[in-house]
């Protein structure tokens, strides 16, 4: 382990602020399209599939798989588990692992939690889904 | 017109010296890499009438011109997105070659990576605005971490081993330590260093990543009459494309369908063969941009060497080294030779095609050089005279 250094916070913008406010109360929120119904992450303008511009910021249920990973060994306190989740609803996250590297697998089904990184600022985390 | 092929050629090429600390400024190394190249072709710097850059290069072109002399340039096109610009400079100098915009086109990158602004180290560096927001805070720290996703998806769905990348590592190894100019040149590695490596985001392990390095490449692109009066063998740009695939984000395009295939290349490779009348079998030497060794497993499949998934059996046993199947960066690419934002392989490409490689393929005809992977990217064949 080497000493903890402080994470980056992301610097919200106006396309992103529901994301965020989002995740300070604890909710995962996405874009979703109001016309073909699907969710888009991250958040853009358009709707890529049916290339509208009307959307809605939609809470997602907060479970998935984890579709890929890497362990950092390096920069970040390590062992540091990054997961690329997919959600329930389709789009897929990069988010940090609150679990031992030795456990990730690709497949496990996981679920949405929150880190505190700063006092504006809270990041959505992933761990192992409840049976 | 409806083909590029053979409509144009590159007729000069220059290097610096590669290294850690240049000790001189950007501008300094692209002015020294560009007359390089003009002196090899034996032009004077001053029939320079076109040049294009890399959107990232800090070297503008108003002022290499003002360094220059030059009193009419009349084509100065930019190619965006870092290392996927290289072969995508050149395609712009070979369309307008081919299009009478420009008679002497020099394409060029400079850069003080090692000494200056070290990529590995983008997250201190960078404002967490944009899709890096979405990726660095989670601990997605460097283009190397971005990566080590895509082939832990890899090796989850094809097999692929680490023992695989390490093939990638040595060979290529192999070459630089017989290329006096690589910076890997006096130092060995074997398939044990590679796997017993410190690891950084696994699966990479140190030797996965690429060099970082001062220095700078340029050529110089022009027609086929006028290559006839020139000093070197001209080298023919058979087919030029750029590409990006679905859903394109810099480094971390993790909404595709399949994120272990790199499609910026995988799309844009039917338009390269198309382009350029042959195939993958017809390749005698390869030069891949190899930022971390993964990427060279996944672009051979995505060039057509081997079937989606056999990126890893295709690299065993040496195939990517010299008598192997497919001789591959064989200056020692960005692992081992300098990253130079891959227009080194673009330089070695020419020279193999000339015959003057320190670590030539004999009888070498064709050569297909690629640029950076994970981003919108482009790719060339290039053929000897």
């Amino acid at each position: 382990m080497t000493e903890e250094v402080a994470r980056l916070a992301p610097m919200p913008g106006p396309i992103n602020q529901e994301f965020y406010d989002g995740l300070n109360r604890h909710e995962l929120v996405l874009q979703k399209c109001t016309d073909c119904s699907k969710f888009r992450f991250w958040p853009i303008e358009m709707c890529p599939f049916c290339n509208s511009f009307n959307y809605e910021w939609a809470r997602c249920g907060g479970k998935g798989t984890v579709h890929s990973y890497t362990i950092q060994h390096a920069t970040m306190p390590y062992p540091w588990p990054v997961l690329l989740v997919e959600l329930e609803e389709g789009p897929r996250l990069v988010t940090h692992g609150l679990m031992s590297p030795e456990e990730v697998q690709i497949g496990m089904a996981v679920e949405v939690d929150y880190e505190k990184v700063s006092d504006e600022i809270t990041l959505h985390a992933f761990k192992k889904a409840g049976k | 017109m409806d083909s590029l092929k053979d409509k144009s050629c590159i007729v000069g090429i220059g290097e610096t010296e590669y290294s850690k600390n240049s000790g001189r400024s950007e501008m300094r190394l692209a002015l020294e890499s560009i007359k390089a190249a003009c002196d090899d072709a034996g032009i004077s710097p001053k029939e320079i009438d076109g040049i294009v850059r890399f959107s990232v290069d800090s070297n503008q072109v108003d002022e290499i011109a003002r360094n220059l002399g030059l009193e009419n340039l009349r084509f100065f096109p930019e190619v965006y997105f870092g290392g996927g610009a290289g072969c995508g400079t050149v395609q712009m100098a070979a369309m307008a070659v081919a299009l009478g915009k420009a008679k002497y086109v020099a394409c060029f990158r400079a850069l003080n990576e090692r000494s200056g602004f070290r990529y590995g180290q983008m997250a201190m560096a960078m404002p967490m605005m944009g899709h890096f927001q979405y990726s660095i805070p989670f601990g997605l720290m460097a283009p190397g971490s971005m990566v080590a996703v895509m082939a832990v998806r890899h090796m989850h769905l094809y097999g692929t081993k680490t023992t695989d990348f390490g093939e990638v590592a040595v060979a290529f190894r192999k070459h630089a330590n017989r290329n006096p100019k690589a910076m890997m040149h006096s130092k060995m590695l074997t398939l044990e260093e590679h796997a017993n490596a410190r690891m950084i985001a696994y699966p990479l392990r140190l030797f996965d990543y690429c060099q970082e390095s001062d220095g700078a490449c340029a050529m110089i692109v022009t027609s086929p009459d006028r290559a006839k009066h020139l000093k070197q063998k001209p080298v023919y740009i058979m087919a030029a494309e750029q590409g990006t695939g679905s859903w394109m984000e810099m480094m971390t395009s993790y909404q595709r369908k399949d994120i272990a295939d790199l499609e910026e290349y995988t799309r844009m490779a039917p338009h390269l063969w198309k382009e350029a009348g042959i195939g993958p079998k017809d390749i005698d030497c390869a030069q891949i941009y190899d930022a971390f060794t993964p990427l060279v497993v996944m672009q051979l499949e995505s060039f057509g060497f081997c079937k989606p998934g056999e990126g890893g059996p295709f690299v065993r046993n040496g195939a990517l080294q010299i008598g192997g199947k497919l001789p591959t960066n064989t200056s020692g690419g960005c692992l081992s030779e300098a990253y130079i934002h891959g227009m080194n392989q673009v330089v070695e490409g020419v020279r193999q095609l000339r015959g003057t490689s320190p670590v030539q393929v004999p009888k070498c005809k064709h050569v297909l050089v690629t640029s950076g992977s994970g981003i919108p990217t482009s790719a060339l064949i290039l053929r000897s005279a």
